[in-house]
């Protein structure tokens, strides 16, 4: 299986790629190029593709945990009316409860833990963060940034 | 091959130099690499450099964490090498900066295990 992209006539991207660690890199590759071409400064730009690859991570670890989940992972980045660039990550896996009690802050973590970084990682760097999923129903991640007016 | 070591033993410590981008994909391997060094000694002072690690994921992160437990449990080091200003800002996010000895010139580093 190959990852696919398209890019449709106001130069919104997706990327379908399938549910493995090796295609992050080209993740990581769009999502930069993507994000150059709206001027952003480099560090943001390192930043998005920090969050967007975490996702992905995400997606990949969690995304296939029962037997209807899904072996690709789709990716979309598009101008927001809004004045932001959003990046989305969507996985057709198991899916979870995204409740508040579920998500921790940064607070929360203790940094001598070995797990709970990506989604803290994602918070940091991007403007805001929304998290779609129900039980069975895969996961949707939107992450937004904003743009210079 | 998106990611190189290069161990060098310098006597008081082992050095380690990791070149390319730290994530999911090869984390793994570089996990079984970091035990097996550990393992094999009865304490391990650990230089690692991460100038030439260009990026690095949650993933990557964790590991590390990981590495500096199982090697101060058996009274051993480490210290990081560090010159990235996008690499420094994910340990300053994720409160690492606080956890690691981190230093930019490998003699401060290296001083640390005398």
């Amino acid at each position: 299986m190959n990852a696919n992209a398209t890019v449709d006539m106001q130069g919104k991207i997706e990327l379908i790629i399938p549910r493995k660690p090796e295609f992050l890199r080209i993740v990581r590759l769009v999502v930069s190029g993507y994000a150059s071409r709206l001027n952003l400064p480099f560090d943001e730009v390192e930043g998005i593709k920090v969050a967007v690859s975490e996702a992905c991570n995400n997606a990949i670890i969690h995304g296939g945990e029962s037997e209807e989940g899904g072996e690709t992972i789709a990716i979309r980045c598009w101008e927001d009316p809004d004045g932001t660039v959003a990046f989305q990550v969507e996985d057709a896996g198991p899916g979870f409860d995204a409740g508040p009690e579920r998500r921790k802050t940064i607070g929360e973590l203790n940094p001598e833990n070995e797990t709970g970084f990506g989604l803290m990682l994602i918070e940091s760097l991007m403007d805001s963060l929304e998290v779609e999923s129900s039980k069975g129903r895969g996961a949707r991640v939107t992450m937004k940034k904003k743009l210079a007016e | 091959m998106d990611l190189t070591v290069d161990i060098q033993d310098q006597e008081q410590f082992l050095k380690m130099a990791i070149k390319g981008e730290i994530d999911l994909y090869n984390a793994k391997s570089l996990k079984e690499q970091f035990i097996e060094l550990v393992e094999e000694r009865a304490a391990l002072n650990l230089l690692l450099d991460l100038k030439d690690v260009h990026y690095i994921d949650s993933t990557g992160l964790g590991i590390l964490i990981g590495i500096k437990r199982r090697i101060t449990e058996k009274g051993g080091k480490i210290a990081l090498l560090l010159n990235s200003e996008k690499i420094t800002k994910l340990f300053t996010i994720t409160g690492l900066i606080n956890v690691f000895d981190i230093y930019n010139d490998e003699n401060e580093a290296a001083a640390i295990f005398q």
